[in-house]
């Protein structure tokens, strides 16, 4: 790839399909300053496929799901690979688009938006809406779109569901993470799938963190489940404490909590890389980061057991440290330095002293402890490596109780068990069949996810806009572009909006037989008319008759 | 007990400290060469490069114990620094970290800098292996 060059990554083994991108792309970027790389799917493409990302750093990748056998086969690499590539700074903005055989396929694995997923497309004769959406997904300008016939000045409430991802439950609290930023003591309504009778609806935000551990996600929460007190009466959204304590007690061995959580920080792609393929992320909680934030978000809101460093004592220049960090002031640098601050931080907090494990430490363990007044540290002299890290765990695991909630249950993310939604009120303003605008008091970042049910169920996903958008005080005007609907269910979308335009409702709700209603109404009122109109004929013609006969009677 | 063969260097530019370091160690180490500033000790690394362990002063005249280190570690990334602390040190001893220090002993416990030296001089003697001295510092922390 040649410097300066765009990078598209195809992840499939569809020729038709990677043919039609190649020939959208070249009239995208008709002086070639492109190219389209495909990576086919084969039982080992996941270690394929980190090393191709990392290499290439692509600005849009396409992963094909459609093919079932594959990815029945390969389904939980698929998720590890989002997670992967949306937890990295450098690919964080990457829209990753998937396409999917079927709805029903979709509508199982909806979980990918929680691990990353931007854009579904429900595979079809053409695609080239999605080729438009995702590069302006990608590169957010260039695209003339259609003009689609448009429902506006709708105004009208409705809930959307944002996707959100469960980390972590006990019978108290859900710990979740989304892209909003709930307010503590909110009161929240949401649906989750741990079981049947796990109906309720409205939890609190009990504690609110602005970063999430796990995933792509901007922040974490814990909700406390609101149970029905004895004096309530017991209704279907209700939450009876014994059957979640049962629930959670039955299934302790399957979803043993995760410990320790780590949070690793390097910045060697290659070395995480290495790391996620060796499985010691399903062995215990542990989060990357590229760096060490110089306010220790990471570690003051997700508290860690255990944090992994490697020095770098190496002298860098100015124009060097732009490099690396790209201008950005927020980051340290791994060194003695950010490590005196990090302590000096920690001592700060509360009942919270974790273990600092140092890698490629010039100095001992013993040194770093006087120095920093601070006795959890254990100074490794050898850089990171995935062995080492892995007997730290087991020790760790084999010589220490899990900590304080540890009747807590770690969903996996691949399980359906960790789809949740939460409700998200807005007044939806305008609707096409390709996009939706909305209004809302959550201030929702660029391309997050968010579900529509009506008239079935849709993907919506934040953008930039490509309407104006009118400015109301208190309110985020938003616009998404609609996906994961098929060409076959197009026809409905677009009845619901004529609805919208002809007969605008009291609710944003889609009535498939209103047309036929209205007729009947009409109908009916016709009927009326004509029986109305028989009346005063029958009327008439007995007038009439009573005339005929006075005129008889006088002859 | 045995005296290990080995040989370390003490640098300080009060020679009373010196000295009396000598005398504490010289049943445990078979040999002990004294420096009273950082340009000496620089040279005698040179010549001695059989030395095991460096005893140092942080703040000395001429050459101070932060400049010696930073030279010493051009050729040499392993030899053990154990540097004498005292008040008003600690900047010193956060720079000491880059480049190197095994451990930090205050001038006035220096008395107990025997345990301290003899470990240094045992682990430097015999290389220990990365992973064998992890699993011991894991067992100590955990």
């Amino acid at each position: 790839m040649s410097k300066g060059r765009n990078t598209i990554l195809y992840i499939g083994n569809d020729q038709i399909f990677l043919d039609d991108l190649m020939a959208f792309d070249k009239v995208f970027w008709p002086q070639n300053t492109s190219e389209v790389v495909q990576l086919p799917i084969t039982r080992e493409w996941l270690q394929g496929a980190h090393g191709q990302i990392f290499t290439r750093m692509p600005q849009l990748v396409f992963i094909d799901f459609s093919d079932g056998a594959n990815f029945k086969m390969l389904n939980p690499q698929f998720y590890d690979l989002l997670n992967f590539v949306k937890k990295h700074p450098l690919l964080k903005r990457t829209p990753i688009c998937g396409t999917f055989i079927s709805e029903e396929q979709l509508a199982e694995n909806r979980n990918l938006f929680a691990s990353g997923l931007s854009y579904a497309y429900i595979k079809g004769d053409l695609y080239t809406t999605l080729f438009e959406d995702s590069y302006y997904l990608a590169f957010e300008d260039k695209i003339a779109f259609p003009r689609y016939a448009m429902a506006s000045e709708i105004n009208l409430d409705y809930q959307l569901k944002m996707p959100v991802v469960v980390k972590n439950m006990n019978a108290d609290k859900i710990v979740i993470e989304s892209d909003i930023s709930f307010r503590e003591d909110e009161e929240v309504e949401g649906s989750f799938n741990f079981f049947e009778d796990f109906s309720g609806k409205k939890f609190t935000v009990a504690r609110h963190t602005s970063l999430s551990s796990r995933n792509f996600y901007l922040c974490g929460q814990e909700l406390f489940i609101k149970y029905a007190e004895p004096w309530d009466e017991v209704t279907e959204d209700s939450f009876l404490k014994e059957t979640v304590e049962t629930w959670v007690e039955f299934n302790k061995g399957r979803y043993a909590k995760l410990f320790p959580a780590i949070l690793l920080v390097n910045d060697d792609n290659l070395f995480i890389y290495d790391l996620t393929v060796s499985g010691l992320s399903g062995k215990c909680d542990l989060c990357f980061s590229y760096e060490l934030e110089n306010q220790f978000l990471q570690v003051k809101n997700n508290r860690p057991t255990i944090i992994m460093l490697e020095l770098d004592e190496s002298e860098m220049t100015d124009e060097m440290l732009a490099t690396k960090y790209r201008g950005r002031k927020d980051y340290l640098r791994s060194n003695t330095d950010a490590l005196m601050m990090l302590t000096s931080f920690i001592k700060t907090l509360e009942y919270y002293n974790p273990i600092l494990v140092l890698f490629n430490s010039p100095s001992k363990s013993e040194a770093i402890r006087k120095v920093c007044g601070y006795n959890s540290i254990l100074a490794h002299n050898e850089k990171m490596s995935t062995a080492v890290i892995g007997e730290l765990i087991s020790f760790y695991q084999a010589n220490k109780k899990s900590s304080v909630d540890d009747d807590s249950l770690s969903i996996p993310l691949a399980s359906q068990k960790s789809m949740a939604a939460i409700n998200i009120p807005v007044k939806i303003t305008g609707l096409t069949e390709h996009e939706i605008t909305f209004l809302s008091s959550y201030s929702l970042p660029l391309f997050s996810i968010l579900k529509l049910d009506e008239p079935f169920e849709m993907y919506l996903t934040i953008m930039p806009s490509i309407r104006d958008l009118k400015i109301v005080p208190g309110f985020h005007h938003y616009m998404a572009f609609i996906s994961g609907t098929s060409e076959t269910r197009l026809p409905i979308l677009r009845q619901f909006i004529t609805q919208l335009i002809d007969h605008p409702p009291k609710e944003f709700k889609f009535y498939p037989n209103e047309v036929t209603e209205v007729d009947k109404e009409i109908e009916g009122k016709e009927i009326i008319i004509e029986k109305k109109e028989k009346k005063v004929k029958v009327e008439r013609m007995a007038v009439q008759w009573v005339r005929d006969e006075k005129v008889k009677s006088k002859l | 007990m045995s005296k290990l063969n080995a040989k370390i260097l003490i640098v300080d530019d009060e020679e009373h400290i010196v000295n009396f370091l000598a005398l504490t160690l010289e049943d445990s180490i078979s040999e002990i060469i004294k420096a009273y500033n950082g340009r000496e000790a620089l040279e005698l690394v040179a010549k001695h490069p059989d030395l095991v362990c460096i005893l140092s002063d942080i703040k000395m005249p001429v050459m101070d114990g932060l400049e010696l280190i930073r030279e010493v570690r051009k050729t040499n990334k392993k030899i053990p620094f154990i540097f004498f602390s005292g008040f008003g040190s600690e900047k010193y001893m956060a720079e000491a970290l880059k480049y190197g220090a095994y451990d930090f002993i205050n001038k006035p416990d220096l008395e107990n800098a025997e345990e301290v030296v003899l470990r240094a001089v045992n682990e430097s003697l015999n290389g220990q292996a990365a992973t064998g001295n992890l699993q011991n510092k894991l067992k100590d922390l955990f």
